[in-house]
């Protein structure tokens, strides 16, 4: 069930963007074009996922992901909300969440269901909260290092935006973190 | 042992920043005074820890943290070392980097028992002290920006490229301890 509508999704996304890309290449907009194609391969991830293995699939986790494709690919650089400055903040603190969710399951996932009710909900929380903030210093670094290696210009607006991407990527992850230990405090409370 | 070392480190180091406060304070230097001033109360706070009755935190972590505190409050604030040598901020941040990973692993065998710590990968330590790190670089930055923001202007002076830097380097710390966690979990 879950991988059908992962599939369903993804496809939508990756057909839609197919049809942006084939229309701002013919009008010559060559710049949201390529944001299509970016688009294309971004949404065929979960696609192929979906189609060639066998992993499980977490859907909070596939459908914030292409929520948040939506909101940066195509709401926020093909239609040039990025221009409105709140809007990357706003992206961050959601991508912030969502990593703190992927933290959440991947930590799910390595940990032995018995050993579950033995931890310490802190260590829920600060494990999803600094996984949050290591994706948001990654993402920075990323960003850092095409800037000095290939001449761009993703950290154009200086060290503030730096930093407020950073503050927006914890909080969203602080958001997530909270809800997650009070999430297994009461788990452990009921046990 | 432990409680030893702990109330003789944090004695001298307070007496030390009470040494360096009224001596600048003398000399008029508004600037290293309150810096002497906050030393005085970080030395002094693990000390608070004795009032507990088993202290969580290993021995190197102790020693570690009186070192972080000498090499940033005395010699790069009060001894002008983040001024006269450019290496030594990101130095710091690695070595802040490291320590933090180390208290990780501390933290970890604090919130995860040892009955179930066999049921947990390997990738659980490595991860959180990694990430661990890079959070109180984060947390950090976000001290300097608010600092900067409002009444100090001059912690993050370097601009972008010196924040994305010191990030770098508490990067790099905590991931070599990340990989040493992962390879010695069992014993950590």
């Amino acid at each position: 069930m879950n991988r059908k509508l992962v599939i369903t999704l993804s496809a939508i996304y990756v057909l839609l963007m197919a049809v942006l890309a084939v229309y701002y290449y013919s009008k010559g907009e060559s710049f949201e074009g390529s944001v299509a194609i970016g688009g294309i391969v971004c949404g065929a991830i979960p696609l192929f996922l979906a189609l060639f293995t066998k992993l499980q699939f977490n859907l909070p986790i596939v459908i914030s992901y292409l929520i948040f494709l939506v909101g940066s690919q195509y709401l926020g650089s093909i239609l040039g909300w990025y221009g409105l400055g709140w809007w990357d903040t706003f992206m961050h603190l959601i991508s912030g969440a969502i990593l703190a969710f992927s933290g959440i399951a991947l930590y799910e996932r390595l940990i032995h269901r018995n050993a579950g009710d033995k931890i310490s909900p802190w260590f829920v929380f600060l494990f999803t909260l600094s996984f949050a903030a290591l994706g948001g210093v990654l993402w920075e670094i990323y960003e850092f290092s095409s800037d000095q290696f290939f001449d761009m210009t993703l950290q154009g607006g200086g060290n503030k935006d730096t930093m407020t991407d950073l503050i927006a990527d914890t909080i969203g992850g602080l958001l997530i973190a909270v809800w997650a230990g009070i999430r297994t405090k009461i788990k452990l409370k009921k046990a | 042992m432990k409680r030893k070392i702990l109330i003789i480190l944090g004695s001298i180091f307070v007496l030390f920043m009470i040494v360096l406060f009224i001596f600048f304070l003398v000399k008029g230097q508004p600037s290293k005074w309150q810096v002497a001033l906050g030393g005085i109360i970080v030395c002094g706070l693990p000390v608070l820890l004795i009032l507990k009755n088993n202290i969580p935190f290993n021995l190197p972590s102790i020693v570690g943290f009186y070192l972080f505190i000498f090499c940033t409050t005395y010699l790069g604030s009060i001894g002008d070392f983040y001024l006269k040598y450019k290496w030594w901020d990101s130095t710091i941040h690695f070595y802040k980097g490291v320590y933090v990973a180390c208290v990780g692993i501390t933290l970890y065998k604090l919130m995860i028992p040892e009955e179930v710590r066999k049921d947990t990968s390997s990738w659980i330590i490595s991860i959180f002290v990694l990430s661990l790190a890079v959070l109180a670089s984060v947390l950090w930055e976000i001290y300097e920006f608010a600092g900067d923001q409002t009444f100090t202007h001059i912690m993050q002076l370097g601009g972008n490229k010196d924040t994305m830097y010191d990030l770098l380097c508490g990067f790099a710390g905590g991931l070599l301890i990340a990989i040493y966690a992962y390879f010695r979990k069992q014993k950590v």
